[in-house]
């Protein structure tokens, strides 16, 4: 009966359907906006992989070259993740060589990032499509003019043993037999040309089998050309710190001819995806509480209009001798049943948009509601009926 | 039955510094209309108010039938004895006019059918026109909700009536055409009428005339 009649003055109750309505649609739209942010976020943090190059501090500071003794103890630091190096060294192919001729053996520990860092494209032998340069294989990779010179093809075994710096034959470096597993054109000037590419083992001291002529001369001949390394994903939150810690590291690096260097560190990829995510989940944590204040305050609102409405109804029927108290029940029961009615497509719509986060602020804004409406009844209930009347008038 | 008496009535407004009425005696009989006249803000509608129940005398008393209107049992009063005929006519907003009419015969207990019947008997004696039944009073005229007031006064069938200006906002016609419906039911069904009016031709209607003056009640 009393739905009857509320629907014959529908303004409110429609304003207030609409307020629950607009509500769940903005704090769900909200909430869910925040949670797929915050999950890219948390993607980002874990799959990132920040890059760090190590790089001489002044461009004029003469060519790179740090010692693996260095770069190693870079690499111990447990935010390393993974390092790739190129390496180089004056060798000598022991048989069919070119004559008095010093070749270089440029060692990496990853053939891929090799290939795109230095320019070059390998053309590996089908056998040999697993062979991982990270392992210590005796393996090698001839460039093409000079195999096809030499007349050396994939599974052939070449003789290489390591040269001093005027190209000659050393004696105190036995030969070591590398498996050609494939050719490598060079496509820029990163690589001398000629040079045969070993994996970076192929330079370790490993009884007499090295390309390094003698230990002494390891730190004068024996360097990396090119060094960096990654991070560990997991310490892409504290990036800051292992940051600091690295740099605090490579400064006490020094190279060849006295070269200082510095860290780059390649996190302004991770910084610039990160940042506007970042910003807006702020902006919409903080948007929320005052949102859901104003929605609540709001229906607060309209349900006292509501109430207010009903002051008439409550002169008539207590001047036709209903007791305050009755009234007084009645009113608020129905003004309770209308909001429930009046909440419950609200609730459908947050379920349907975002889990029904926001069920507990729509039942809880409902219940401030009936409370405030219930309160506003009380009042126009137990006011002196002289009052109420005089107003009326 | 002896009707109402009123019995050294004074009010005065809380926090008010004067009183409003200060000694009023009267008795008006059943059967009866009385008028009551006054200058403005003598306090007419303060001493009605007291009568329609809606507030209790600071000083003196009301009796009705001998009986003493009893301050903690003014519902029982509103219920039984007295019904108003506001100056505002005092509808309910969002129910029709059979409805308006139906409220205290439902609240007696009827039930619906029943209290449409007789609520349609009410509304016809009234001289409403059957097709504003079902209209809200909003999209009545003043005239028209004045009868379905005075329809729903008759369907409380209490035996005291208290009319605050119940012509005020009526043209002459219509005005007539209510104090001729009270007059019907003071002669017929012997209720007691009191009416507040500015107008002298409306008093004029009456049996009986007061004057209220510096808080007292005065025959003419
Ligand atoms: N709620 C109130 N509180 C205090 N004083 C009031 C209140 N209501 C009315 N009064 C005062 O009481 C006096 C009588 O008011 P009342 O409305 O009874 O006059 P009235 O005779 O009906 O006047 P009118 O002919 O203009 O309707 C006035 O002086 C008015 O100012
Ligand atoms: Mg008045």
């Amino acid at each position: 009966m009393f739905l009857i009649r509320m629907c014959r003055r529908p303004l409110i109750p429609l304003l207030l359907l609409t307020e629950f309505m607009l509500s769940a649609c903005f704090l769900s739209v909200n909430e869910k906006t925040l949670r797929e942010n915050q999950a890219s976020i948390e993607q980002l943090y874990d799959t990132a992989v920040v890059e760090c190059r190590v790089l001489p501090k002044t461009v004029t500071g003469g060519r790179f070259a740090i010692s693996p003794f260095s770069a190693r103890a870079l690499c111990r630091q447990e935010a390393v993740d993974s390092y790739f190096c190129v390496l180089k060294d004056p060798c000598y192919l022991t048989q069919d060589g070119p004559e008095g001729n010093m070749i270089v053996a440029c060692g990496t520990n990853d053939l891929a990032v090799f290939c795109r860092e230095m320019y070059v494209t390998v053309m590996l032998d089908e056998t040999y499509r697993d062979v991982d340069f990270k392992e210590d294989a005796a393996v090698c990779l001839l460039d093409e003019d000079m195999a096809e010179e030499l007349g050396y093809r994939p599974k052939d075994t070449i003789s290489v043993m390591g040269g001093d710096e005027n190209g000659h034959y050393t004696e105190k470096a036995a030969p070591q037999e590398l498996t050609v597993i494939g050719t490598y054109k060079n496509g820029g000037s990163m690589v001398e040309k000629g040079a045969i590419l070993v994996p970076e083992s192929r330079f370790y001291t490993r009884g007499e089998k090295r390309l390094t002529y003698d230990a002494a001369s390891q730190n004068r001949w024996y360097y990396y050309i090119k060094f960096s390394f990654t991070l560990h994903p997991a310490y892409n939150r504290d990036l800051e710190r292992v940051t600091a810690e690295l740099e605090e590291a490579v400064s006490h690096l020094t190279g060849l001819d006295k070269v200082e260097y510095t860290l780059y560190v390649g996190s302004r990829e991770l910084e610039q995806a990160l940042r506007p995510l970042e910003n807006k989940t702020a902006l919409q944590q903080r948007l929320s509480l005052p949102m859901q204040a104003a929605f609540c305050v709001l229906s607060a609102a309209l349900t006292l209009l509501l109430a207010a409405g009903e002051r008439q109804e409550i002169l008539i029927r207590r001047l036709g001798g209903e007791s305050g108290t009755r009234v007084l029940v009645s009113t608020w029961a129905a003004l309770c049943l209308l909001l429930s009615l009046l909440v419950l497509p609200s609730l459908l719509v947050a379920q349907l948009l975002w889990k029904g986060a926001q069920t507990a602020f729509l039942l809880k804004s409902a219940a401030v509601s009936m409370f405030l409406g219930g309160l506003l009844l009380l009042i126009l209930c137990r006011r002196k009926l002289i009052a109420l009347y005089q107003r009326q008038d | 039955m002896t009707g109402l008496e009123l019995d050294h009535v004074g009010f005065t407004y809380p926090k008010a510094k004067r009183s409003v009425l200060s000694d009023v005696c009267a008795s008006f009989a059943p059967g009866t209309i009385s008028a009551i006249r006054g200058y403005s803000g003598a306090g007419k509608s303060t001493l009605l108010y007291l009568i329609a129940g809606l507030d209790v005398p600071t000083r003196g008393q009301l009796r009705w039938n001998d009986q003493p209107v009893l301050t903690g049992d003014l519902t029982e009063y509103r219920r039984r004895v007295v019904s108003l005929i506001a100056q505002s006519y005092l509808l309910f907003p969002n129910r029709t006019a059979l409805e308006n009419v139906c409220y205290p015969l439902l609240l007696a207990g009827k039930s619906r059918q029943e209290a449409e019947t007789e609520a349609r008997e009410h509304l016809r004696s009234v001289r409403l026109g059957e097709e504003l039944y079902r209209r809200l009073p909003g999209r009545l005229s003043g005239g028209e909700q004045q009868r379905v007031a005075i329809a729903r006064c008759l369907a409380s069938h209490t035996p005291l009536i208290a009319a605050d200006e119940p012509t005020g906002n009526l043209d002459e016609e219509n005005a007539r055409e209510v104090m001729g419906i009270l007059q019907k039911l003071a002669e017929e069904e012997k209720k007691t009428i009191v009416i507040v009016t500015h107008d002298r031709m409306i008093a004029d209607l009456a049996q009986k005339q007061y004057i209220l003056s510096q808080g007292q009640l005065l025959t003419e």
